[in-house]
């Protein structure tokens, strides 16, 4: 009993922090094992299979969805993982004619896989370092995100849902592209000019309000620096309404 | 669409798509900077205000669920769906709900409340109440050998009207004797109703007034000249002994309380 109110306590002190959240599930990572393989009938490798990572999801959104009136979290747990698990699988069926690039090319030469025997026009090195600057710039744009109190997690949770919202957001995002005095301002006093965007792009001040993490972060990738982001929002450009 | 994966952890990475959603996605072995096609996005957990929320609004929900069950059983019990008017002389209107029961009694004339006087209606059918208020009117003495019973069924719903009208007429008709008129035609009740006239002529006081007779019906004979006026004078004559009568009586009377007195 005292057990699982220690859990509980747990549980309830990751759902507030990220840390606590992975260290939580590192915590339990053996019984998110133990739970797959006993889905997959067989022991499933960390890296390798995309069960695990999605037995692992499935835990973390019953963590976070937990409350101490569910009951027993390891039940709920372990009912999350499996529901999770079979739509995974429903949704995996029909692929399941297709094979793999990471599919070895013999099972005696297992080192070998057949995305090996791809002819790849790009270069491998220069992947790497495309890849290593994309991370650098992720470090980056994090570090600075904290500056302003955010983290990406917190971005992610204010995000829009609704398509409608996010078009308004993208329309004050236009109007901030064109007055650079807007993002300056940003960068300088680390807050958002509300009055100023709303005014501007013609948008409840309220919607603005309530997704306010969401927008700081946005604007922070459309200042200078961050050109794989921005490279990378091409369809934004699809949805930018121009201000009036 | 593609995701670019902006920062992993244990049971999740966030991902900005190419729209500029950050979402949370499945850590399927990701690294940071990775760019993928495809994702397990997760779900939205209901947080407790959502949950909060749900909740008051299925209890709105039920609380006007049983609002509107509480309304039709009202509307269907308590609420008069047609009345029914039985005239025997006593008249009686009845209203009736959705069901046939009888939810009000009144009496629209002095015998009527009187007839209604003690009697419980409540949680009875129509049949039932005409029956036993039929019953009642003949141990009364008010339904009498060939006597009516008129009924008469009023609503808006005329299916309802008629049915229950037959219904009525047939029911009284089998448990009330059958040398009792029973009709849902008023011209016929009326008919039924209005008192026969007298066969003989009825002599009035009408002063100043002659009685004119046909030539052919004149009597000539003397002792069959008999006008109104003859006969009032006769009358007056009668009237005027009678109070003389009277008024010596007062006399006495007086007399009788002077000696009482003294």
């Amino acid at each position: 009993m005292k057990k699982e109110h220690k859990i509980v306590e747990q549980i309830y002190a990751a759902q507030k922090n990220v840390l606590f959240a992975d260290d939580f599930i590192r915590q339990y990572l053996p019984f998110i094992k133990s739970e797959t393989a006993s889905f997959l009938n067989h022991v499933s490798l960390e890296g390798l299979d995309d069960e695990l990572g999605i037995a692992m999801l499935a835990f973390y959104e019953a963590m976070m969805d937990y409350r101490k009136e569910k009951g027993n979290f390891i039940s709920f747990a372990t009912t999350s993982i499996r529901n999770r698990l079979i739509d995974y699988y429903r949704k995996e069926k029909k692929h399941k004619g297709i094979v793999s690039l990471d599919h070895s090319i013999d099972e005696k030469q297992s080192s070998q896989c057949l995305l090996d025997l791809l002819e790849v026009s790009e270069n491998a090195y220069d992947k790497l370092i495309e890849r290593a600057t994309t991370k650098k710039e992720m470090e980056t744009f994090s570090i600075q995100l904290a500056t302003f109190g955010l983290s990406l997690t917190d971005v992610s949770e204010n995000c829009p849902r609704q398509e409608r919202t996010l078009t308004a957001c993208m329309k004050a995002l236009a109007f901030a592209k064109e007055n650079s005095a807007i993002m300056e301002e940003l960068l300088h006093n680390k807050k958002l000019p509300l009055r100023q965007l709303a005014d501007g792009a013609g948008i409840s001040r309220k919607t603005l309000e309530r997704h306010r993490k969401y927008m700081i972060a946005i604007m922070l990738a459309y200042t200078n620096g961050y050109e794989i982001i921005r490279g990378h929002l091409y369809q934004i450009r699809k949805k930018e309404v121009p201000a009036q | 669409m593609s995701y670019l994966i902006m920062e992993c952890h244990m049971g999740y990475a966030i991902a900005l798509d190419s729209e500029g959603r950050f979402i949370k996605v499945a850590n399927l072995n990701y690294e940071i900077g990775q760019i993928v096609c495809s994702v397990v996005v997760m779900k939205n957990p209901v947080k407790s205000n959502n949950l909060l929320y749900y909740r008051s609004i299925a209890a709105i929900s039920v609380a006007v669920c049983m609002c509107i069950v509480a309304l039709c059983i009202w509307q269907t019990l308590f609420i008069s769906y047609g009345f029914i008017q039985i005239r025997i002389n006593p008249e009686i209107k009845m209203s009736v709900n959705r069901m046939d029961y009888v939810v009000q009694l009144e009496g629209l004339n002095e015998d009527g409340q009187l007839l209604i006087k003690s009697y419980a209606y409540q949680w009875k059918k129509t049949e039932q109440v005409t029956d036993e208020l039929a019953d009642i009117a003949i141990k009364k003495g008010y339904l009498a050998q060939n006597g009516f019973i008129y009924l008469q069924v009023e609503s808006k719903h005329e299916k309802w009207k008629i049915s229950t009208e037959e219904r009525l007429l047939s029911e009284l008709r089998h448990h009330v004797n059958k040398s009792v008129t029973i009709t849902a035609d008023e011209a016929e009740a009326t008919e039924k109703k209005e008192p026969e006239l007298p066969k003989k002529p009825v002599n009035l006081y009408m002063p100043h007034y002659t009685e004119k007779k046909s030539p052919e019906s004149v009597d000539t004979s003397p002792q069959n000249e008999y006008t109104v006026n003859d006969k009032n004078e006769e009358k007056d004559e009668s009237d005027n002994d009678g109070s003389d009568d009277d008024s010596d009586d007062d006399d006495s009377d007086d007399d009788d309380s002077d000696n009482d007195d003294s």
